[in-house]
């Protein structure tokens, strides 16, 4: 059964791909999206490596170098692509919904 | 510094448990050396410490397959969590031990939020690998006993004997609780689980022992099988370091091994079932036990005495003194031709008792003396006359002596 493509991104998701938008290895992932949400989203090593496997396969991200156990990745066009398209969704969400939930805030 | 040895039995989902274990350890000032073992234990080997206290982080993951040896991705993976500062230990069936000897910044996955579908995978490929294992022990069991001394005349038996009580109340035992993991019912495991599960399970090894000597056995044929099982370790575990010597990877060695190994035995174990061979020096050729008639479809046109025909197998035993067997009770073949008669055979007295004539369902014919056994070819019987055989038989009596 071929593995199920990726439709939308979850937030993890998001900000691992924005993270890579420089290369960057696991760690270094993890405090930059620390420092970006204010620490509101932690990417944990187990998950994190997770979601990367996952982006790999897909050829949303490529590995750029090994050194030592530090591995660097960094985001592919297709992946760019995929943010954007994300990145236009969650603002076409908000524009529409704005004349009704700006009453709300 | 002093250094202590513990035995540990867990499955993949109890990875919290060994976690909780490995601090407590720590707390009493032990820090963990090592963790080895095969698929029944883990041994962990800890050793006294002084200094900053070392916090242990298990995890799981599912990319390693059926046997233990850490694969490409479990060895990425490792990296990867070293990278946030924690430093790898050791790992057994998908469980990966980490220390950090720092305060953690990263936990390496959330607290209570596990990948179920991940630890689930892992605990399956424990099972399979541990169920392997068994089996591979079984039939290795069941090879010896079918080809060592006095076993190779009851191996049916034997094989129902080992998997009843030899193997198979252990092996049930230790996949009864990762079974119902499997199919949702969990149990809160605590340290002590781990600790007693390895007890248990010695001690039901060491009744495995025990059985083995309550079979109908010789020491002697006890001792070989003892020094057969040694020497066929010390092999194994030569050959394993000179093939690590050579660079080639663990997990090819471990396949191609095992590979080697299921092949060998099966085909023993295939060979045994068609031979039913007998180590017994006073009887050098073998006969097929499903294969064995003596009969009286020819033998009359032979001029043979039909007189002397043995019944049928249920007859046999109602005329257990059968004048035949009798005569022929205390020489080697007699006890093979005895428990050739289960197989619903026929027995001739071929000539004043000294002979006896064994016919073959494949047209092969076995001419059986009170000494030897030797098959000719159905043709080659029909071209030879009473007196060709008679002589055949003595040629072969004078041989033996």
């Amino acid at each position: 059964m071929p593995k199920k493509q990726l439709d939308t991104l979850t937030e993890p998701m998001y900000y691992t791909l924005v993270a890579l938008l420089s290369p960057r290895c696991g760690i270094e992932i993890t405090e930059f999206v620390l420092e970006i949400t204010h620490e509101r989203v932690r990417l944990v090593p187990g998950t994190l490596y997770a979601m990367l496997s996952k982006f790999e396969s897909e050829k949303m991200i490529v590995e750029m170098s090994v050194d030592g156990r530090r591995r660097t990745y960094q985001i592919t066009d297709k992946g760019k692509d995929m943010l954007i398209e994300e990145y236009r969704r969650l603002k076409t969400l908000m524009e529409e919904g704005k004349p009704w939930m700006e009453e709300l805030l | 510094m002093k250094t202590i040895e513990k035995i540990l039995t867990f499955y993949p989902y109890e990875y919290r448990v060994l976690e909780e274990y490995l601090c407590d350890m720590s707390k009493k000032g032990y820090q963990l050396i090592s963790l080895k073992g095969d698929h029944f234990f883990a041994i962990a080997t800890f050793q006294e410490y002084e200094g900053t206290y070392i916090q242990y982080v298990c995890d799981y993951t599912a990319s390693n397959g059926f046997f233990q040896e850490d694969s490409d991705e479990t060895i990425a993976y490792r990296s990867f969590i070293e990278e946030y500062g924690y430093t790898y230990i050791s790992s057994f069936h998908g469980v990966l031990i980490f220390s950090t000897a720092k305060p953690i910044r990263f936990e390496i996955r959330e607290y209570h939020v596990d990948n179920k579908k991940q630890l689930r995978k892992a605990t399956l490929y424990h099972l399979i690998s541990y169920t392997c294992i068994c089996f591979m022990y079984m039939l290795i069991f069941h090879v010896m006993t079918t080809t060592i001394g006095d076993y190779a005349k009851s191996n049916i038996s034997i094989l129902y004997y080992m998997l009843t009580r030899v193997m198979l109340i252990p092996y049930l035992w230790m996949i009864a609780q990762p079974l119902l993991y499997l199919i949702g019912i969990n149990f809160n495991t605590k340290i002590t689980t781990i600790h007693r599960r390895a007890m248990i399970l010695s001690s039901t090894l060491m009744l495995w022992m025990f059985s083995m000597f309550q079979m109908e056995s010789s020491i002697k044929s006890l001792l070989e099988m003892f020094l057969f099982i040694i020497a066929g370790i010390l092999l194994l575990y030569k050959l394993w370091n000179w093939m690590k010597q050579k660079a080639i990877t663990k997990r090819g060695i471990y396949f191609a091994l095992s590979s080697i190994m299921y092949v060998v035995l099966l085909l023993v174990y295939v060979q045994n079932l068609q031979d039913d061979s007998i180590k017994d020096d006073d009887v050098p050729i073998m006969l097929n036990k499903e294969d064995v008639y003596i009969t009286s479809t020819f033998l009359p046109s032979r001029e043979y005495h039909s007189s002397y025909l043995m019944s049928e197998v249920d007859i046999y035993y109602e005329a257990g003194q059968y004048y035949n067997i009798q005569h022929v009770k205390d020489t080697p073949i007699s006890g093979y031709l005895k428990e050739r008669l289960i197989y619903n055979s026929h027995i001739m007295d071929v000539e004043k008792r000294d002979e006896f004539m064994i016919y073959d369902r494949s047209f092969d014919v076995a001419i059986v003396s009170d000494r030897d056994i030797l098959s000719v070819s159905h043709d080659t019987y029909e071209q030879m006359s009473t007196q060709d055989i008679k002589t055949l038989c003595k040629q072969i009596q004078k041989e033996m002596l």
